[in-house]
């Protein structure tokens, strides 16, 4: 083993066990352009990054991401003080990526678009997943949702996963055909005054799978028209962050959820169900699925269907 | 070990029907369908599936979000729309040349028999839009 070699071995294992995801932070009000490729004309004032015009202006990120690969997260917080712009995410993106204007290079990109308070205060968006390859740029997804003054943007890439979040929501994830290389970055076009992305995060992504639920611990009780599961819940990756569980009813999906248990009540007595659950992190690495079985029990004939009634609580 | 831990779970039932939710693949009325994809690819006018509102409108009585994988050939779109009101998505059922399919309504097998006619890795445990 060289010493180079080594030394890319160690500085791996640090970045692993450092459990770090961000490998860079930039308040944008007073931006280090050293760190960026600039296209367009962008601003950087009190508030942030912005362009005020509609060809937009991005800023992709010049150097390598740490780990090596082209799997990366963006998180950006945006200042919204009134209606309209557009800001935006890259990922795997050529130094001239722009999605403003006619658009340029290549890219994959999460955009807010077009942030509209009403008279109450309230606001919403639309948020789309746009791809742009060999100069055609397609609209991958789009969805409306709320908008506030300092909300939070995650965009990530996990192999030809997508992955976004708005604050604190569940993830929603996108299957592509990203350009297999770029680097991340961010950008803004027809930003009004005031308005602006203000700070950025770069982050790396986990490739490791998390342990699968280990099977001693799964709990199962089967009602006649309801099968509860709970289990003991796995570690975190190396970043940290409590895995979510997908859980799959005979080979279909049926939900997810961040709790360590779930209920079923679409069963009916007498059935039989395999229930596989998958650790699920934020990073999109699945475990190795954990199954059990269960049948609801059928009532035995010339008992009360019905359950008994409540007993009346004690006197206290 | 399996029975001891049946025996917390009951114990833990009004926890659990506290926590019901409807799990954010099957928020709000679904459809999916193959429709064709248009758009010339540029900015402007970038390719999409027919009927995703583009440019955007947030119309909250219209569709509210969509996602579409390729199909196998590339001039068609497996798309899912998403509105709050099964009226917002009444106009793909009306469409003669599509053959809609209401998620929660017909079954997996027959959805996924149908799409991969034209997609054949078509896996509806792997699509849809997850609605944050």
């Amino acid at each position: 083993m060289t010493t180079t070699t080594l030394a890319a071995l160690l500085l791996g294992a640090c970045t692993l066990s450092g459990a770090e995801r961000y490998f860079f932070e930039e308040r944008l009000a007073a931006l280090d352009r050293s760190h960026w490729v600039a296209t367009g004309s962008p601003s950087s004032g009190d508030v942030g990054f912005a362009a005020a015009d509609v060809e937009g202006a991005s800023l992709i990120w010049s150097q390598a991401v740490p780990d090596g690969t082209f799997d990366a997260e963006v998180r950006a917080s945006i200042k919204l003080t009134g209606s309209g712009g557009r800001y935006t995410e890259y990922l795997r993106a050529t130094p001239d990526a722009r999605t403003g204007g006619s658009g340029a290079g290549s890219y994959l990109a999460f955009e807010m678009r077009n942030p509209t308070f009403d008279p109450s205060g309230a606001c919403a968006a639309t948020f789309s997943i746009l791809q742009r390859v060999g100069g055609v740029v397609s609209v991958l997804s789009s969805f409306q949702h709320g908008c506030h003054d300092g909300m939070e943007m995650r965009f990530a890439i996990h192999g030809n996963l997508a992955v976004v979040w708005l604050d604190g929501s569940a993830p929603s994830e996108f299957p592509t055909a990203a350009p297999a290389s770029g680097q991340p970055g961010i950008g803004a076009a027809e930003t009004p005054a005031g308005n602006a992305v203000s700070a950025v995060r770069l982050g790396l992504v986990a490739h490791a799978a998390p342990a699968a639920v280990a099977e001693e611990t799964v709990g199962v009780s089967a009602f006649r028209n309801r099968v509860d599961v709970q289990w003991v819940p796995v570690v975190a990756n190396a970043f940290g962050g409590a895995p979510s569980y997908w859980i799959y009813r005979d080979g279909d999906y049926l939900l997810r959820t961040v709790a360590h248990q779930f209920s079923d009540e679409a069963v009916s007595p007498g059935s039989q169900h395999t229930y596989t659950i998958y650790a699920v992190d934020e990073d999109f690495n699945f475990s190795p699925g954990t199954s059990v079985t269960a049948t609801a029990p059928v009532p035995i004939p010339g008992t009360n269907a019905a359950p008994p009634p409540p007993k009346p609580a004690a006197n206290r | 070990m399996r029975t001891r831990a049946g025996v917390c779970l009951a114990l833990f039932t009004s926890t659990l029907l506290a926590q019901r939710a409807v799990d954010p693949k099957f928020t709000y009325h679904r459809v999916i369908c193959i429709v064709p994809l248009v758009g010339n690819g540029t900015a402007e006018d970038p390719k999409r599936p027919k009927y995703a509102p583009w440019p955007e409108v947030q119309d909250p009585n219209g569709i509210i979000g969509f996602t579409y994988l390729a199909t196998d050939d590339g001039a068609s779109a497996v798309v899912e729309f998403v509105a709050r009101t099964r009226a917002a998505l009444q106009f793909l059922f009306e469409d003669q040349s599509l053959k809609p399919f209401e998620l929660g309504r017909v079954p997996k097998a027959n959805i996924e028999s149908a799409i991969r006619q034209q997609r054949k890795d078509f896996d509806l445990n792997r699509f849809g839009l997850v609605m944050p």
